[in-house]
């Protein structure tokens, strides 16, 4: 019975991605239809993109590899678990700020430390920090001056908290 | 966990992840090219409305946060408010809906889908607060 009801769950899940794929074919088709330059002009650009972040695929890779290997039940559940306390707070917090790239880069390596034990609110705050991004801010002062870039961190920070306290009552466990 | 385990796994994951990325990528490179056409008609001057349309269109904007500075900036340049311009940078690096099928995939529905209403609520409160304390500063 639970099998059964396993693999229909996974049969669902298979044919999501063609639903999605279809629904993207439709757009393009639709959209080449209409304005040909449009969809050239994207695709173009998303082979581009999509060559510029090959590299990151390796990295993606080397850290899902490393996060399997390392991140063991007993060290996520000790400092992002739910005993974390403060230490979970603070290390979702200046993680958050520290480590650099795209965030679907980080995705694998949040979902295999969600299965070992991350907190909710302790993801939440960190990828909302991830908007605090230190190389950035000489970029972010020059477009719009340091008072605003000072506030705008300072508030990032505090609101990252209010983020995961948030979705931490609203996305419970399992 | 050995290392061959830890790689068949790595690898099995990365072979979810890639489709979906790839058809996210075209969707959102679509969306920025159109809507980059359009980014100067969007503002109507209105401090309120213009502020919800600058967490719209930074909520489907993607790309570089960097990208974001230099297309606020030139709004800031052509006469729109600071408030609305602050929603548009904040929105275009919080809310992603363009990444929410790959979040939802990979984080789940449930929190994936909060994240992005929550963010971009936050981000319109976080605007006004931005220069509600600048005015007060400046």
């Amino acid at each position: 019975m639970t099998e059964n009801k396993n693999a229909k769950t996974i049969a669902k899940k298979g044919r999501g991605i063609y639903i999605f794929w279809s629904v993207v074919l439709i757009i393009y088709i639709v959209v080449f239809l209409v304005d040909g330059s449009l969809a050239m002009k994207s695709l173009q650009e998303t082979g581009i993109t999509l060559l510029k972040i090959l590299p990151i695929f390796v990295l993606i890779f080397v850290i899902m590899v490393l996060s399997n290997l390392f991140l063991t039940p007993e060290l996520v559940k000790k400092h992002f678990g739910k005993e974390a306390g403060l230490r979970g707070w603070i290390y979702a917090l200046l993680f958050g700020v520290l480590v650099a790239g795209p965030p679907y880069a980080l995705y694998p390596m949040l979902k295999n430390m969600r299965e070992h034990g991350l907190e909710i609110k302790y993801m939440a705050t960190f990828l909302y920090n991830r908007n605090v991004k230190l190389a950035l801010i000489p970029a972010m002062i020059y477009y719009f001056g340091w008072q605003y870039t000072m506030v705008i961190t300072v508030l990032v920070i505090i609101f990252s908290v209010f983020n995961g306290l948030i979705l931490n009552v609203l996305v419970k466990d399992n | 966990m050995n290392l061959k385990q830890s790689t068949i796994k790595a690898g099995g994951n990365l072979r979810k992840m890639i489709p979906i990325l790839v058809g996210v990528l075209l969707l959102a490179t679509l969306l920025n090219n159109l809507a980059q056409r359009y980014y100067d008609k969007l503002f109507t001057g209105n401090y309120l409305k213009d502020t919800f349309i600058g967490a719209i269109a930074g909520s489907l904007s993607f790309g570089m946060a960097l990208t974001s500075y230099v297309v606020g900036g030139e709004f800031l340049h052509n006469g729109v408010s600071l408030l609305a311009v602050t929603a548009f940078v904040m929105t275009w690096t919080t809310v992603g809906i363009m990444m929410l099928p790959l979040e939802a995939k990979m984080l789940g529905t449930k929190f994936a889908v909060w994240r992005n209403i929550f963010n971009f609520i936050f981000a319109i409160v976080i605007s006004i607060l931005t220069v509600l304390i600048l005015n007060m500063i400046q």
